[in-house]
């Protein structure tokens, strides 16, 4: 009787899965081949034809293979969008926002920002730890936009996670500061043109710098690992 | 003369035929081919090819599971079950095909043809 288990073996490739897993499913199509040709032998065919017939079940065994891989793997655990988008524009976020806690403290007095951040012209403390900040930005960037590419992320998914610190900000200025400055009655949130300035100050040069970084990994596309058909 | 069913329609079916046959009894895969083969008198045919990504997509689902037991014949063979999960899945699914039927029948007159 023909080795039916190095018969599949040869043909289906189970790389992706487990040894068990590869050992459980080659025992079992063996087993359906090894059926098959019992049957077609009952049936009045002679052993060799049995065997062809046989062989002839799986048409494409790269296909094959790639369908059993599929239906083996567990989902993944998070689904496209957390990957190409939330994950980096998060990782993005928190690289970006880290970075100015750290400048922050180490070139900042509080209390003599406050007293000086209330007139129009920046001081020379401030710009000492903004500067580096908004310089730093293209890697906040880059760093989105590569993890968005290699969970194989669209161009405007990419672009919209590595500018997603800036859009926070963005939100912030927009909402959360004025309102938080009206409740607390500062002066700032009877000055719409002040409120401007601090938005425009601290989202547009941020923003170019995170699309500088990101710009490299605009231009290529890449598929994620799943096959295309299983989308 | 039975006509064999072409397999972009039959694929559509194998769920419900494969859920069907082991809502009677625990079955291994060559035994759900045979058996689907037979009963619709050769219009269903399911090869190994078509049949096994079916039965572990059904299995990662939770609608079927799946254990070595021996054979009548004294061989180890994976059979397959439903679960309860799987089980519950057979009543909708079946209303769904009716409909489907129904539909195709109102509009293309099948089974007048």
């Amino acid at each position: 009787m023909r080795d039916w288990q190095s018969f599949v073996r040869e043909r289906l490739d189970l790389s992706a899965l487990d040894p068990a897993q590869q050992n459980e499913i080659t025992a079992e199509m063996a087993a359906h081949i090894e059926d098959l040709c019992e049957d077609r032998q009952a049936h009045g065919l002679c052993g060799s034809d049995a065997a062809r017939i046989a062989g002839d079940e799986v048409p494409n065994w790269n296909r094959l293979s790639r369908l059993i891989c599929r239906s083996k793997r567990a989902e993944p655990p998070m689904n496209d969008r957390t990957r190409q988008l939330w994950l980096p524009g998060f990782a993005s976020l928190a690289g970006s926002n880290l970075l100015l806690m750290v400048l922050s403290c180490a070139s900042l007095d509080v209390r003599m920002v406050q007293e000086r951040s209330l007139t129009w012209f920046p001081s020379l403390d401030l710009v000492a730890a903004y500067a580096p900040w908004v310089a730093a930005q293209p890697l906040a960037g880059a760093l989105a936009a590569w993890l968005s590419h290699r969970a194989g992320g669209s161009r405007p998914v990419k672009l919209c996670a590595a500018l997603f610190p800036s859009i926070v900000m963005l939100a912030c200025w927009g909402l959360v500061i004025p309102a938080s400055a009206m409740f607390e009655g500062v002066w700032a949130a009877r000055h719409p043109a002040y409120m401007l300035l601090g938005a425009f100050v601290w989202v547009a040069p941020a923003a170019m710098g995170l699309l500088f970084g990101c710009l490299p990994f605009l231009s290529s596309q890449k598929n994620a690992g799943v096959p295309a058909e299983s989308r | 003369m039975t006509t064999k069913i072409p397999s972009r329609i039959a694929r559509g079916s194998a769920e419900l035929a494969i859920l069907v046959l082991l809502a009677e009894q625990p079955l291994y895969g060559f035994e759900i081919a045979k058996r689907i083969e037979e009963r619709t008198e050769g219009a269903l045919r399911f090869n190994l090819a078509s049949l096994y990504p079916m039965l572990y997509e059904l299995e990662k689902r939770g609608w079927l599971k799946a254990r070595w037991e021996v054979n009548r014949a004294g061989r180890d063979r994976r059979y397959y079950s439903l679960t309860a999960a799987g089980r519950k899945k057979l009543a909708p699914l079946r209303r769904e095909w009716r409909f489907f039927f129904r539909a195709l029948d109102r509009l293309a007159g099948v089974t007048r043809a």
